[in-house]
């Protein structure tokens, strides 16, 4: 078996044109596939960022009242001692902020005509610690001037026709159901990844709602975020593990994490997932036919060699176990360039991203269009497609090699 | 001599009339607003006829009213809303959809919510005369509207739980009926106008049969509401208003 091996390894080195474009074409197939996966797994990573970063955070605490009626966004059901909470949640492992949000139903008008709109009451301080609202942020936020103060959804004030600096008119229930209106400085826009932030959302501070919505400081959810893991896997057992301590020490409270907050969003993205694994292994089927036509072009051409073999008196299975090494030794050496290419890219795309600012037409797709987006290791993958390289490329080798085995000795010589 | 004391007798007797007229409250026009408007049952067949920018969408309706218990049973007659019916009993209200042949109760901040798309809400259409009970009325001015002098009444909220903040009415001084109201949120700022169009006389009672309802947070945006065929205190079965007859 050793001689075979140092033969089959002689081999692959004395043809080096032959065994360098065998193995380009499976480097090639590799390498794309870990691109893709790496594309693909960072687009869903992405996505599941934004939403974590923009809308649900990584916990929501409320009451199990409020849960209960939350389409509505009631006025009604508020959290106790929420002072209390916020402290317990901020010593926890790996919390990185706690911040209450009180929502409700409004209309916004310009005099002309009017838009309803999902208000989302905030502490000016602690929810840009929560939500990543700043990075998407035109104008300005918040000031302490007292002036009521809004920030709309960038969408929303196309529509309605006002830009920063405007006055519009936010109209609303009170906590206690009378109709309020009143007119409100816009200091900001929101330009994010969200189309419901952009296109439905305001923002006015606890300062301002206390008196238009007569909250008398009514929180009625607590968004906790969690620090960011590389892995994501990670981040869930982190954020699964403080949602079961806060639903131990809190069992009267509605604890729910973004995994339920958002499940339609993350079952759509697993469907997302299976359709790109379609898409995966349809790179990986094209990959194949490609190293299978190079390995087997190679037999092919080395038929009059097996032939000698054969008549040095080499059996047949000494023959093809020969071919398998050295179809093993191009799939192994195709496998690492693949390697070396697709993590070498795949470094560009973790570490610097594909810029999306140019993407048009995405807006409200919900995909991130803004910023970059990132690439992801996936090891597992990357494991895979290595044996997979080296698999195909062996199977590749067996069958033409077989056939050429039990060619007689006489044709296998004369075989052009 | 003698004609000088008739003169002076007559004078005395318009100060007295006009002092008592100068000093009623606000309670007390309210008061007389439900005596003119009060009926045990009324019956009406009515049209919305909504405007919304240069759309106009009509909604034909027949209604039966009862005070007592505060009920009501509105069904819609116009092709596009045919057969949907409203119940309204005391303060609570249920709409049934025949299509869907469901009941659906209506309730909290749904209350607020237009009426079939209109400017009157569901809460104006709920709102019972407990109004005395909530605000403290004022009498503020005097005014005139189609000629007609009128009380300018004040309502500002006594509680946190009122529709609106702050209402101003125009009552008529001769036959106390509300000519027109202003409702406002709780900064000020004038959220619905109510304009009454026409009043007619039915025996001793001024009753408007139509009026309309402006929404001042839209341009080009009101509601007009018109009663026809009114017959009050007609014979009602109290069976009208309930839920099995609203599935029927």
């Amino acid at each position: 078996m050793g001689t075979l091996i140092k033969i089959a390894w002689r081999n692959v080195r004395r043809h080096k044109r032959r065994t360098f474009l065998s193995a380009l074409v499976i480097a090639v197939g590799l390498a794309m596939f870990i691109l893709m996966n790496s594309i693909m797994t960072g687009m869903d990573r992405a996505n599941i960022d934004n939403l974590v970063e923009l809308s649900t955070s990584s916990i929501r605490i409320s009451t199990k009242e409020y849960a209960e009626d939350i389409e509505s966004l009631p006025l009604k059901y508020g959290l106790q001692n929420v002072q209390e909470l916020t402290m317990f949640i901020q010593q926890q492992e790996y919390v990185a902020g706690a911040t209450p949000r009180t929502q409700f139903l409004g209309q916004l008008s310009n005099w002309e005509e009017t838009m309803p709109v999902i208000g989302q009451v905030v502490d000016a301080k602690t929810d840009v610690i929560v939500f990543a609202l700043m990075n998407y942020l035109e104008g300005n936020y918040f000031s302490d001037e007292g002036e009521n103060e809004i920030i709309l959804g960038k969408g929303l004030a196309e529509q309605m026709g006002v830009q920063t600096g405007d006055y519009i008119t936010l109209y609303a229930l009170t906590r206690y159901e009378s109709r309020n209106a009143d007119e409100f400085h816009i200091v900001g826009l929101l330009n994010t990844t969200d189309p419901n932030i952009n296109l439905n959302t305001i923002l006015i501070t606890y300062e301002t709602a206390d008196s238009f919505l007569d909250l008398e400081g009514l929180v009625t959810e607590l968004y906790v975020a969690m620090e960011r893991r590389v892995s994501y896997n990670l981040f869930v057992k982190d954020v699964q593990q403080l949602q079961t301590k806060l639903q131990s020490r809190f069992p009267e409270l509605q604890i729910d994490s973004f995994l339920k907050i958002a499940s339609g969003f993350l079952k759509l993205t697993e469907q997302k997932k299976a359709f790109g694994m379609i898409f995966m292994l349809i790179i990986l089927a094209i990959a194949a036919v490609g190293i299978f036509n190079s390995v087997l072009m190679s037999v092919y051409e080395r038929i009059r060699e097996i032939g000698v073999l054969r008549a040095q008196g080499m059996k047949r299975g000494e023959i093809i176990t020969l071919f398998l090494w050295e179809g093993g030794f191009i799939g192994i050496l195709g496998s690492i360039l693949g390697l070396i290419i697709g993590c070498g890219a795949n470094i560009y795309f973790v570490l610097v991203g594909i810029p999306l600012d140019k993407f048009s037409g995405l807006e409200t797709s919900g995909l991130p269009f803004l910023g970059r987006m990132y690439g992801e290791w996936n090891i597992g993958a990357i494991i895979f497609v290595f044996l997979f390289g080296i698999i195909v490329a062996v199977a590749a080798s067996y069958l033409p090699s077989r056939m050429a085995s039990k060619m007689e000795v006489t044709k296998a010589i004369r075989y052009v | 001599m003698k004609r000088l004391i008739i003169f002076t007798i007559l004078c005395l007797f318009s100060i007295t009339l006009n002092a008592q007229e100068e000093n009623i409250t606000g309670e007390e026009i309210l008061r007389k607003i439900d005596e003119n408007e009060y009926y045990d049952t009324i019956e009406y067949t009515g049209q919305m006829i909504i405007h919304i920018d240069d759309q106009i969408r009509t909604k034909q309706l027949t209604s039966q009213a009862r005070s007592e218990g505060h009920k009501a049973l509105v069904e819609f007659t116009n092709p596009e809303d045919y057969g949907t019916k409203y119940l309204l009993i005391d303060d609570e209200l249920w709409i049934y959809f025949p299509i869907e042949e469901e009941v659906v109760k209506i309730s909290g901040h749904m209350l607020k919510e237009g009426m079939m798309g209109s400017d009157f809400s569901y809460e104006d259409a709920l709102e019972s005369s407990k109004i005395s009970e909530k605000y403290n009325v004022e009498v503020a001015a005097q005014d005139t509207i189609q000629n007609h002098p009128c009380w300018v009444l004040v309502l500002n909220a006594k509680v946190k739980d009122v529709p609106y903040y702050t209402r101003k009415l125009w009552v008529d001084k001769e036959h106390f009926f509300t000519w027109k109201e202003e409702m406002y949120a709780k900064s000020g700022r004038l959220l619905k106008e109510m304009n009454v169009l026409e009043i007619k006389q039915f025996g001793d009672r001024f009753f408007p049969v139509k009026s309309e309802m402006v929404n001042q947070l839209r341009k080009n945006s009101k509601t007009v509401f018109i009663m026809d065929d009114i017959v009050f205190d007609v014979d009602l079965p109290d069976d009208i208003f309930s839920l099995r007859n609203l599935q029927h």
